[in-house]
């Protein structure tokens, strides 16, 4: 039973496109005047493509991170990349979430912040490389960007390091 | 602390309530009850999301909290720093404690300030010995029953603690003579005011040695009805030189060290937010800055706002707040024998205890 539904879930990967899940290594900054975050932790990231050619794709991040609070991480986002036989760097636009951060509150600003702090960050990955046919590995990912809350004040930004990523 | 009513606290304000007003329990059909229960329930957990709203202060609360802030003499407050200063400065240096640091480490002169303005202000005190330590402590405690009638009913069986630490390094008008003095102006005004919960202020001995007499009192007296804990640490110094304000790796503070900053875990958040709210409302109240995590801040980054009484709280998941002006983050005299009276801004610690004296009234009947 359990083989033919992987057998079921595998054709229906393989028929919608190609699909990468990879996990590396996170760290993330939320930095502005009513909401804190650093944390680092792994990262689990899902990448779709609609085909071997197609050199746009989506993706889709999982964080669990620590040191100033323990806090889950949710990125979403989109980009391109190179589609070469070796070196694929790739750009993306994402947003981020996290729920759990540090709050500030001050005398003309007493009411907390309902959303989570979330951040849109530009995800640049210069050093990703196709190991083999299915497995690729990028060193180093930086993301910085803007917080949604107070954009004006608010710095957000994650590194991500070595990311192994398969291909199914 | 008391759940939320989103019902109420999402149209505005909440009414007075008084404990007979309550909803009798087991009138309703068991079936009827669990469905109004679910119905409850979800219009709690949907209305929190959706207003995104805590329990609020009353008007009457507010009012409250002005009128106990209003109460502060700013004048005395700076005569009886400088009083215990002068009373400590003439203490041996060694006192009672030997120190493995070698620091001066005087204690008896502030005790024996503390219980006399108490005697002073005819209020009663005792003196709660734990020689049995490994570091014997001797903490001074101030019970001022609830009435359980003010105007937020809450019950008078709910204590409100209010401390702050005597022992100190050299002679420490800031760590901690301004604490000291700012809790005892509190008890001459919040023992007058019918409140409904009961407030307790502790005198803390031996915090700079690891927090010590908070450690003993939590470990024999437990946190049996403890609502929250407001725990003063330095409160009295102030710059308005910018890059005054250094803060801890990982954050961002006010370039500016002229306000008061309230540490507190997450069970703390609402009491945050309503001194926050009451840091507007209070005539000449210190400008507030609260920061609160979403659990007990024992965390790599946070430990370090673990340093002082509230700590014990803390780890027992209750509401804390640690209000200090950051010490040695801001404080150039901190533990220096330079930490003296007139390093001090008495405007900026009046500001500071008118705060403190007003949330610690609209506490005592906030939801």
């Amino acid at each position: 039973m359990s083989g033919w539904l992987a057998a079921v879930v595998s054709a229906g990967l393989a028929a919608a496109g190609v699909h990468e899940t990879g996990l590396g290594v996170e760290v993330a900054r939320h930095d502005g005047p009513r909401q804190v975050l650093l944390g680092v932790g792994p990262r689990l990231t899902h990448r779709y493509t609609a085909s071997e050619h197609t050199h746009w794709f989506v993706q889709g991040s999982l964080e669990r991170l620590w040191l100033m609070v323990p806090t889950w991480g949710l990125t979403a986002g989109g980009g391109v990349r190179r589609m070469g036989p070796t070196w694929r760097p790739l750009v993306l636009l994402e947003a981020a979430a996290y729920p759990s951060r540090i709050v500030k509150l001050t005398t003309e600003d007493p009411t907390p912040p309902r959303l989570p702090a979330s951040s849109l960050r530009v995800r640049v990955a210069p050093l990703a490389f196709r190991l083999n046919g299915t497995t690729q590995v990028s060193a180093l990912e930086v993301a910085p960007g803007l917080g949604l809350d107070t954009p004006r004040e608010t710095v957000a930004f994650s590194v991500s390091y070595c990311s192994l990523f398969h291909q199914w | 602390m008391k759940p939320s009513q989103p019902l109420s606290v999402c149209s505005g304000p909440r009414s007075p309530r008084s404990p007979r007003q309550r909803p009798s329990r087991g009138l309703a059909r068991p079936d009827v009850g669990l469905s109004l229960f679910r119905c409850g329930l979800r219009l709690w957990i949907f209305g929190g999301i959706l207003c995104g709203c805590a329990p609020r202060l009353s008007p009457e609360m507010v009012e409250l909290a002005r009128d106990a802030g209003a109460q502060v003499e700013c004048a005395p407050l700076q005569e009886r720093i400088i009083s215990i200063v002068d009373a400590m400065a003439s203490e041996p240096e060694d006192g009672a404690v030997s120190m493995e640091w070698g620091i001066p480490h005087r204690r008896l002169a502030s005790k024996q300030a503390i219980l006399e303005a108490l005697s002073a202000l005819g209020v009663e005190h005792r003196v709660v010995s734990m020689p049995d330590r490994h570091v014997p402590v001797e903490n001074i405690v101030v019970e001022l029953p609830g009435t359980g009638a003010g105007p937020g009913g809450a019950p008078a069986s709910e204590v409100l603690q209010l401390t702050a630490h005597f022992d100190v390094w050299y002679t420490a008008a800031d760590d901690n003579t301004s604490g000291v003095v700012s809790a005892l102006e509190a008890i001459a005004i919040l023992r007058n005011l019918e409140l409904s919960r009961s407030i307790q202020v502790l005198f803390y001995d031996m915090e700079e040695t690891g927090i010590d007499g908070s450690l003993a009192w939590w470990d024999r007296y437990g946190n049996n009805q403890v609502h929250a804990v407001l725990n003063l640490d330095a409160i009295a110094y102030a710059s308005d030189k910018p890059g005054s304000q250094a803060a801890p790796p990982g954050f961002r503070l006010p370039s500016k060290g002229n306000f008061i900053l309230g540490l507190g875990n997450g069970a703390a958040r609402h009491h945050l937010r309503w001194m926050a709210e009451l840091s507007a409302e209070i005539p000449d109240s210190a400008a507030f800055l609260a920061v609160y995590g979403p659990a007990d801040n024992e965390h790599p980054a946070t430990n370090d706002f673990h340093r002082s009484d509230h700590s014990p709280a803390w780890s027992r998941g209750l509401p804390g707040i640690f209000m200090t002006d950051t010490a040695n983050l801001r404080n150039p005299h901190y533990h220096q024998p330079t930490d003296l009276p007139d390093t001090l801004d008495p405007a900026f610690h009046c500001g500071v205890t008118r705060l403190v004296v007003g949330s610690m009234a609209a506490y005592a009947e906030a939801p």
